[in-house]
């Protein structure tokens, strides 16, 4: 059994874990380049990439290549999830109540402090019942994107995934990225048979897979209210699932399809996951 | 007689004949409540467990468990 490099570290709003065997780079340097993501993608600092493309919506703008990467893959989510993962649920996530940090939200009811983050949402106007499409509200282009006027968008749950899948192609072929729950497994890890991991009250082997959990028990503020927007009502999702694991080729696959397996529920999840997951536990 | 009166006469014809002969056919098939089904129907072991069609949790056959403990997992931040 060989020992494995590892990095505990905060980043992306939760912990994150770097594994590796005979990594490319120190775990260090794949840490801060998570960091470095994190501010570039937070939309809690208003000086981000990311809130200062949300300040101009109606204009094309010029974005980084990973923005611009973002953003594709949220298109591409949307259009794999028939419209239940929308990054554009910003201003409905607002209006819910969740306008700072989760830490901050826990020690200070929405409403309570003075500036928001979200000043560059002052002029949307109440999010409408239901969203709209988000090839409606998000155009890329090579270099360049734009936001429709009213739109905002929230990479969250995506971009921890699709972070996790590039640690891991930074680290080489035998490590293993976990940010915020969202993971990639790559190689035969300490023993030559995978990555062992936790899922689904059950321990797996993982060695070329992605796993994601998607839920609405944690982030939780007052009655009703938590942070899985359900794009269809513009408000926190109903559903009888609190949480839904999913097991797929990469972390972001995972991200997508746990985050629809919740919007679905129960009855309609294992029908959705079929085919297309490697595994699910839904509770 | 035109062909086309011929053959108007000839449709109502066959219609009506099929429809006698249908009627014919069910009044002398009524339901037999005592005929046995075809195939026969198993009753399901007590034992017997249903086939995995969705349920709670799902791991696809080439995915291994394992013993070993964790060093990490996926979960809700």
């Amino acid at each position: 059994m060989k020992v494995a490099a590892s990095l505990r570290f905060e980043a992306l709003g939760a912990e994150c874990e770097l594994w590796a065997l005979a990594p490319a780079e120190p775990l260090d340097a794949t840490a801060e380049w998570i960091h470095g993501l994190h501010r570039r993608l937070t939309r809690f600092d208003p000086e981000s990439e990311l809130s200062r493309f949300n300040a101009r919506p109606g204009e094309w703008l010029e974005v980084s290549s990973e923005l611009e990467t973002l953003l594709r893959e949220a298109l591409t989510a949307y259009e794999a999830s028939g419209g239940l993962v929308h990054v554009g649920i910003l201003p409905a996530l607002v209006e819910a109540g969740y306008d700072r940090t989760f830490r901050e939200l826990a020690t200070s009811p929405a409403g309570d402090v003075p500036q928001s983050p979200h000043a560059c949402l002052d002029e949307v106007s109440r999010p409408p019942r239901g969203l709209e499409p988000l090839p409606a509200l998000l155009q890329v282009r090579p270099g360049r994107a734009r936001l429709e006027r009213g739109a905002a968008v929230d990479l969250g749950g995506l971009a921890k995934g699709w972070i996790a899948d590039r640690a891991v192609e930074r680290m080489g072929s035998n490590s293993l990225a976990n940010c915020g729950g969202d993971l990639r497994a790559l190689g035969g890890g300490p023993s030559g048979e995978g990555w062992p991991v936790a899922f689904g009250g059950r321990t797996l082997l993982l060695d070329d897979h992605g796993a994601a959990t998607s839920g609405t028990a944690k982030r939780r503020w007052g009655e009703g209210k938590h942070h899985l927007i359900d794009p269809r009502t513009g408000a926190p999702a109903v559903t009888d699932l609190s949480e839904a694991s999913v097991l797929a080729r990469t972390a972001l696959d995972a991200e997508v399809l746990a985050k629809t397996a919740i919007l679905l529920g129960s009855a309609l999840a294992p029908s959705a996951l079929g085919g297309r997951a490697l595994g699910w536990a839904l509770a | 007689m035109t062909r086309a009166v011929l053959l108007r006469l000839a449709a109502t014809a066959a219609t009506v004949v099929t429809l006698l002969a249908s009627a014919g056919y069910v009044a002398s098939h009524p339901k037999d409540d005592r005929a046995p089904l075809q195939p026969p129907v198993v009753k399901p072991s007590p034992t017997a467990r249903p086939a995995p069609t969705g349920g709670r949790i799902q791991i696809q056959p080439g995915v291994r468990a394992t013993e070993l403990p964790a060093i990490t997992g996926t979960h809700v931040s």
